[in-house]
């Protein structure tokens, strides 16, 4: 397999964990939603952010509301979590954190 | 419109085009958010959006990307009627709702079979097929042996019979996507 296709698959297994962590911050529209992962590293782009964040309102996780800014100018779909996409946030946390101590074990901690 | 307008107004267009499956309420919605994104990306600079707008690939790739979430979610309604009514079966026998649905939407898709071919055979057999008023009772359909008593609306049954045909399709087609994402999503 080569390195490239394996890495957009690890970016696309992580990618909701990501999305909902930053959410855990706070509601946000999509741009800023994006610059808030890419503060981090470049996981997700315009093209898997949307579908993703459909996917995500549509299964009950999060939900969107629309505003239009006060200064005018573009109407915005604020995302923030929902109850049941805080508990799933914060039990994707611990299994992420669970999943990085085993990789390091095993791939990190060679000698 | 000046260029980039268009460019923006032309991909939206090309997106919602592609998205055709979603259902409307969520499209409308999808296709403003991406129009609002790249407004916000034009307002950074041209740049910026083409940046975006290479980021997210040509609309119809793009949209394959909603459909496959919206799929995975499991929002998409089956349009087709076997495939869902093959998948209510395979639960009717554990869902009280999903049996019901399947039994009113097979009755509702025979009353659009008969209606079909009372149209259909109301131009063969005129005589045969029609509307009366009789003693016991007024008949509607096609009847081997008409009576005697006079027919009551003569061609008008064509599009009489086409229209509840029509509805009665369409009916069965709703009770059928109604009770599958009610059942379906129940058993995720």
């Amino acid at each position: 397999m080569d390195i490239g296709s394996w890495q957009s698959q690890l970016r696309k297994g992580a990618a909701e964990l990501v999305l909902l962590s930053v959410l855990t911050r706070g509601e946000a529209y999509g741009l800023e939603i994006l610059g808030r992962i890419r503060a981090g590293g470049d996981l997700v782009s315009e093209g898997s952010l949307y579908p993703l964040l459909a996917r995500l309102e549509k299964a009950g996780r999060i939900t969107g509301r629309w505003e239009l800014p006060a200064e005018g100018g573009n109407p915005r779909k604020y995302y923030s979590l929902t109850p049941e996409g805080a508990a799933l946030a914060e039990a994707m946390r611990a299994a992420w954190i669970d999943f990085r101590t085993t990789i390091t074990t095993l791939v990190e901690d060679q000698p | 419109m000046t260029e980039p307008a268009r460019l923006i107004a032309d991909y939206v267009r090309r997106l919602r085009w592609s998205l055709q499956v979603i259902p409307a309420e969520d499209r409308d919605g999808l296709v403003r958010e991406i129009e609002s994104h790249l407004t916000d990306s034009l307002a950074a600079g041209h740049d910026s959006l083409e940046a975006a707008i290479a980021a997210m690939g040509p609309p119809h790739v793009m949209a394959a990307r909603y459909i496959q979430e919206f799929r995975l979610a499991g929002a998409l309604g089956d349009d087709r009627p076997a495939p869902l009514i093959h998948a209510l079966l395979i639960r009717s026998g554990r869902s009280v709702a999903a049996f019901g649905g399947v039994l009113a939407a097979m009755l509702l898709y025979l009353f659009a079979l008969c209606f079909a071919a009372v149209a259909i055979v109301k131009p063969l057999f005129p005589s045969h097929v029609g509307l009366w008023s009789l003693p016991q009772g007024s008949a509607f359909g096609i009847l081997t042996d008409p009576p005697a008593a006079p027919e009551m609306i003569g061609l008008w049954i064509l599009p009489l019979a086409l229209a509840g045909a029509l509805a009665c399709y369409t009916l069965a087609t709703l009770v059928l996507r109604g009770t599958g994402r009610h059942v379906l999503r129940a058993s995720h």
